[in-house]
């Protein structure tokens, strides 16, 4: 399946064969607590797909328009206490409240790419992680509205979406399952069109896509903007499988664990997230490992992963698969002598 | 004629340190001019602010007579004012095809199929079979000749080429140099940065020589570099003071 999208095919570039891909994925991954797993299978795999979900904005933003955020943990707890203070002070249903997470996370998400209008690169990147701080500091700081520290709660009661009840550990995995494959297949939309190309280009070689028409400060907002959505989505739907939130679950520990997520499974690839998410939490379950060495233990994997693959497993699977092509010979002999772009020292 | 892009007493200051200026520069349609001068003679910078990469600290940049000066570089793109870059010139983790792809996009065009694809390959004498092949992985001069499509597919009026023919062989200069010719005759002007002389002066109806971020003369090229002061500037003074 092509759901990477630098390797959108040469032709047939609109083909269903992918949407489809993603579609059978999410309704097989929908069926698993009819295979009769334990709670505990079940409640590891909801927080992997609520990660992967959030893993998935920042993929988008990152692998795709090639900004990095560490305010994301920050963003999806914004969209958590979107969910958590329309329910208790509005009485709003997980449903009704959902648009809400998503326009708060949406906005927020913006408002972080703000400081990109000054600053670029490493600098950037510190002022997100900076503004992640400050976001999860007032989250403690106005206790009439979020709690304090002592957070708040948000009960599913009985309420049915898709006649799925919210209160039940396997129907709602069901559920998100089928949100998570819905927001899969919206990225994957945008990745293949227009402006998906567009981001791409904007993360290969900034000043060349200013330089052809684009207004990168713009379009910088809007994928920041999406991912915050997205983020604030899947923040809305780990209220509702936790059941509470409080602000030190969003600091700049639970923004690592996105990053680890997105750079092991792979930041350009649509299914990246996914794949790091279950790792990151079947892994560790599997090892069997106190807390402290699971840390450890990702924290080599990582280290490995960037010296090894820094596009994440997904790319060894796709160059095992369909190996990338070696320039051709007769272009190689048409400009012999002449140095590849890759091996300039001042690469784009 | 009137001119297609004039700047007005243009200045641009790092800190206490002028780069530029104040340079009053004009260009008409279809005209080809060399930027000549020594590394750190402000034809960089020039390039910069007059594409709005850089901020002008003072001064003011008219395209087809409209003032363009506080303009974003992709809004000056769109309006036919496109430059290229001396080493980022492509999209390298992209194929051939979505570099294409990309510029086809910001130029609004219906059509991204293959044949819209091959046409701007054509033009570059690139070889179709690349379409598929990561830009990174092209070689230099092929390299060079996408980013001069990716910037005609903008159908530009006026082109701003940093150093179009750095690294590249005599056979794939020849290619630039009939690319820009055949550009100049449907009326595509260009402002050249280059250091080769042997390239650049038979193209040029005029040559423009900075020194010190500001013009130190502008004309014909055999006149311009007959002067001693422009010799001095360019080759240095005990070149000069030597040869004579």
């Amino acid at each position: 399946m092509s759901a990477s999208a630098p390797s959108v095919p040469a032709k047939g570039g609109r083909s269903a064969l992918p949407y489809l891909g993603v579609l059978a994925l999410g309704v097989a991954l929908a069926l698993l607590p009819y295979a009769g797993p334990t709670n505990h299978v079940v409640s590891l795999a909801t927080s992997a797909v609520i990660f992967a979900i959030a893993g998935s904005g920042l993929g988008f933003l990152w692998g795709q328009s090639g900004q990095l955020s560490m305010a994301h943990a920050a963003v999806f707890g914004l969209g958590g206490y979107a969910g958590a203070i329309t329910a208790k002070f509005f009485g709003l249903s997980f449903l009704a409240a959902m648009p809400v997470a998503v326009l708060v996370g949406l906005v927020s998400g913006a408002l972080v790419a703000l400081p990109s209008l000054r600053t670029q690169g490493h600098y950037f990147v510190i002022l997100t992680f900076a503004i992640g701080e400050v976001i999860a500091v007032v989250q403690r700081r106005i206790e009439w509205l979020t709690g304090g520290q002592e957070g708040i709660s948000a009960q599913p009661g009985k309420q049915v979406l898709l006649g799925l009840r919210l209160a039940n550990r396997g129907e709602y995995f069901t559920l998100i399952v089928l949100i998570g494959t819905a927001v899969l297949l919206v990225l994957l939309l945008i990745m293949r069109s227009r402006w998906g190309t567009t981001l791409r280009g904007m993360r290969e070689n900034a000043p060349l896509a200013a330089s052809l028409g684009v207004n990168v400060t713009l379009n910088r907002i809007y994928a920041f903007a999406i991912s915050g959505a997205v983020a604030g989505l899947a923040g809305h739907l780990y209220l509702y499988q936790v059941r509470f939130i409080e602000p030190n679950l969003f600091t700049a520990q639970a923004s690592i664990i996105f990053l680890m997520i997105v750079l092991l499974g792979g930041k350009t690839y649509l299914l990246g997230p996914a794949v790091g998410a279950f790792l990151y939490f079947f892994l560790s379950e599997f090892l069997g490992l106190p807390p402290v060495w699971n840390l450890i233990g990702f924290g080599v994997v990582l280290i490995v992963m960037i010296l090894v693959a820094p596009n994440g497993i997904l790319s060894i699977i796709q160059n095992l698969v369909a190996p990338r092509a070696k320039p051709n010979a007769g272009t190689e002999a048409a400009d012999k002598g002449q140095a590849q772009v890759s091996d300039l020292p001042n690469k784009a | 004629m009137s001119k297609l892009l004039r700047t007005e007493r243009l200045t641009k200051h790092f800190g206490g340190v002028r780069a530029l200026g104040p340079v009053d520069f004009a260009i008409e349609p279809g005209e080809i001019v060399g930027l000549i001068g020594p590394n750190g003679s402000g034809k960089t910078t020039f390039f910069n602010v007059v594409t709005g990469f850089l901020k002008p600290t003072a001064g003011r940049v008219f395209w087809d007579g409209s003032d363009i000066t506080t303009l974003a570089p992709g809004r000056r793109a769109k309006r036919g004012l496109v430059r290229t870059f001396q080493e980022k010139m492509v999209f390298p983790g992209l194929t051939v095809r979505e570099n294409l792809k990309f510029a086809l996009i910001q130029h609004g065009a219906p059509d991204l199929g293959e044949a819209a694809l091959v046409q701007a390959m054509d033009r570059a004498g690139l070889p179709h079979h690349t379409l598929g092949q990561m830009a990174g992985d092209l070689s230099w001069g092929q390299c060079r000749m996408l980013g001069m499509v990716l910037a005609l597919v903008l159908k530009p009026r006026l082109l701003l080429l940093d150093e179009p023919f750095a690294g590249l062989n005599r056979v794939i200069a020849a290619q630039v140099t009939d690319m820009l010719l055949t550009l100049r005759d449907e009326g595509i002007g260009a402002v050249m940065v280059e250091h080769d002389m042997s390239l650049l002066l038979p193209l040029c109806d005029r040559v423009t020589v900075f020194a010190s971020g500001e013009i130190l003369g502008e004309g014909l090229s055999d006149e311009i570099l007959s002067r001693s002061d422009v010799r001095a500037a360019y080759f240095g003074s005990d070149v000069v003071a030597g040869n004579q």
